[in-house]
């Protein structure tokens, strides 16, 4: 093959691949990254420490890295040496992955603040303010007691990520409105008001949004207007609130959308009409990755029952199940031939996209020295340590203990051939 | 040799309280162990571990050696094994959980509160047979049938199905009869049955499954 035809290969695949400048990949969350993963581990080439948890999931623009962490901080790091580049407070911990579009990083934060910061310094462009963020909520909640008391979700770990298309920004919210505002000046074009949080992360194609909420509906909004052109009923749970809810965010190929839901299904709707085309069902486990959609598959994970599927997407028959050995929040994505994916006891999975085959596995130093035995020694979630009760503050102080293990919530990412990652131990991995 | 009935082992005596921790990595847990002798000379025991709920979780396989001392505690956070040695008022060695280990380091301070593990009780003849019933739970009927007998032993047992959208065979590990009140208790499951005998053929009470509750009426099927 002569260079030029290299080189025009080269535009084509630049020009139709996604980019990475937003959670998944870009604006449809295919999760399908412009990029070869390695198919062997080397080494870690440098780990970036911050003061908190990073579940917040790295994306690049010019080879600089955004992301945000718990300490409250959006970050801004040379992808090639690990260096800081600037660093931009916010009020609160920030469990978001930014969007960079025209040299503009948009992010949300705890603190109920949306900001747009200045790509190159971190000078803050314009920020705004919604109606207040908060976690997900209910009454004796994943079964916790007493059941009258109301328990803030302790696995709502994420905020929702922005999607930026012609000049607007839209992201969800804890005050349970989907905003779009003006990229350029932060003004309110519109909002939508959904009836509980919404912390998945839209998804964009032909004009419309797609987007989950905590009240158990999955929404499809007119981008123009901020009318609703249709919704879907997935399941609710009014008792103990753990079998409901849009965790998961949504992936749109080909007409068709896919997203994971906290009634254990993965959905495949009409994009144009919101009319169910399969559903996979996963026995009670949540399906709180975000797809990925490469070649007809639709690849996601499991929590509870902590596996690793791939499915016929026209389908939805199976077509690859794998057993990790802890819950799959973290979300896959498909870099080359590999699929990438981070597993709540500390590890960074590389899989084969064909076979599912595990290919490397990568552990955390953190979940290496199994404070309090949070896992078992097959790195399997040690339950009875860490959940000893279900009463009062057992519950949340249970998933503390168990998340503070090196536990890896954040998505990876693919950059010339580096592997990049957050951990809940502070740091943002780079792999080689 | 094994001596699980010798009691004074090298001159030392297991008996007592033990306090102590285990190192866990980045967390020290409390634990109080109390070894005391049954009527039959049998080394029993009880395991108390501050701030885990657990209070009086009965011992097993206590095996004495020498100066080694190993027993476990099956309903303590999934599982527990210890080995250690004793040496006068010190018992160190290490601990095991669903394959991690780490060291533990008890004293011994005082006499044993050994407390003995609940068992099943008898119940009354009429008690005996077959039960039919049923309850509702998240809008869903459940079929219940309960055969309860006393066995040789002068315990009672309880065979308990519980047919929802399948049919669900629940372990019971204890009866217990107190006055009209009986309750069935289930480990595995976490359920429980509290029922109050009513006379002529009832039991009326409530299934409890974690947060979860509902009444419950059960009614004389065969004998």
């Amino acid at each position: 093959m002569s260079v030029q035809r290299v080189c025009a290969l080269l535009l084509v695949l630049a020009v139709h691949l996604p980019a990475q400048n937003m959670f998944r990949g870009g604006e449809q969350r295919t999760g399908v990254l412009r990029a070869q993963a390695p198919r062997q581990f080397h080494r870690v080439k440098w780990r970036f420490a911050t003061g908190d948890r990073v579940a917040s999931s790295p994306v690049v623009a010019w080879g600089v890295l955004y992301f945000g962490s718990d300490d409250g901080n959006i970050y801004a790091v040379d992808a090639s040496s690990g260096r800081q580049k600037w660093k931009r407070a916010t009020g609160g911990p920030v469990p978001a992955t930014p969007a960079v579009v025209n040299g503009t990083v948009y992010a949300g934060s705890y603190d109920g603040k949306f900001y747009a910061l200045d790509a190159a310094s971190g000078a803050v462009r314009w920020k705004f303010s919604t109606e207040g963020e908060r976690r997900f909520e209910g009454k004796g909640l994943h079964g916790w007691q007493p059941r009258k008391q109301t328990f803030p979700d302790p696995f709502d770990t994420f905020l929702s990520s922005p999607v930026v298309v012609n000049g607007v920004v839209y992201f969800g919210s804890g005050d349970g409105h989907l905003y779009a505002l003006d990229a350029a000046t932060g003004d309110a074009k519109w909002k939508f008001q959904t009836g509980d949080v919404i912390h998945a992360s839209p998804a964009y194609a032909n004009g419309t949004l797609f987007f989950g909420s905590w009240d158990s509906y999955f929404y499809a909004v007119d981008t123009a207007s901020g009318k609703e052109k249709w919704r879907y009923h997935a399941g609710e749970d009014p008792v103990i609130h753990n079998q409901q809810g849009f965790q998961s965010s949504p992936a749109v190929v080909d007409g068709v959308v896919y997203t994971g839901c906290r009634d254990s299904n993965l959905y495949a709707l009409d994009a144009a009409t919101g009319k169910e085309k399969w559903k996979f069902f996963n026995g009670g486990s949540w399906v709180i990755t975000s797809p990925a959609v490469v070649n007809g598959k639709v690849i996601f994970g499991t929590s509870d029952t902590s596996l690793f599927h791939v499915a016929d997407a026209a389908t939805g028959k199976e077509l690859v199940k794998k057993q990790t050995k802890a819950y799959l929040f973290s979300s896959p994505v498909v870099a080359g031939d590999v699929v990438l994916v981070g597993v709540l006891n500390g590890t960074l999975e590389a899989r084969d996209l064909e076979t599912g085959e595990l290919l490397w596995a990568f552990h955390t130093e953190t979940s290496k020295r199994n404070a309090g035995w949070a896992l078992t020694s097959e790195r399997k979630i040690n339950g009875p340590m860490l959940y000893p009760s279900g009463w009062r503050e057992a519950g949340p102080a249970g998933a503390h203990r168990q998340f503070s293990n090196g536990a890896i919530f954040s998505t990876p990412l693919v950059h010339e051939g580096v592997v990049f990652v957050g951990s809940n131990d502070g740091f943002l991995y780079a792999i080689e | 040799m094994l001596c699980a009935a010798g009691g004074v082992v090298s001159g030392q005596s297991l008996a007592g309280r033990w306090v102590g921790s285990v190192q866990i990595p980045e967390f020290s847990l409390p634990l109080v162990i109390d070894f005391a002798r049954d009527n039959a000379g049998e080394w029993v025991g009880s395991a108390i571990l501050p701030g885990r709920g657990i209070k009086g979780a009965e011992l097993r396989e206590i095996k004495v050696q020498g100066g080694t001392v190993s027993f476990a505690i099956p309903r303590a956070l999934g599982g527990l094994t210890l080995r250690g040695r004793m040496s006068g008022d010190a018992l160190q060695g290490e601990m095991n959980q669903a394959g991690n280990a780490a060291p533990f380091q008890l004293r011994r301070e005082g006499e044993a509160q050994y407390e003995p593990p609940r068992r099943s009780t008898s119940i009354r003849k009429e008690m005996e047979g077959e039960w039919k019933g049923s309850y509702e739970l998240l809008g869903y009927p459940r079929q219940v049938t309960l055969k309860l007998a006393n066995e040789a032993s002068g315990a009672a047992k309880a065979d308990l199905v519980i047919v929802g959208k399948r049919v669900n065979q629940i372990p019971v590990d204890l009866v217990i009869l107190d006055g009209d009140f009986l309750l069935l208790e289930s480990g595995a499951t976490q359920i429980t049955l509290e029922l109050r005998h009513r006379g002529s053929g009832l039991f009326r009470g409530t299934f409890v499954q974690g947060p979860f509750e509902a009444e419950v009426e059960l009614r004389r099927g065969e004998r």
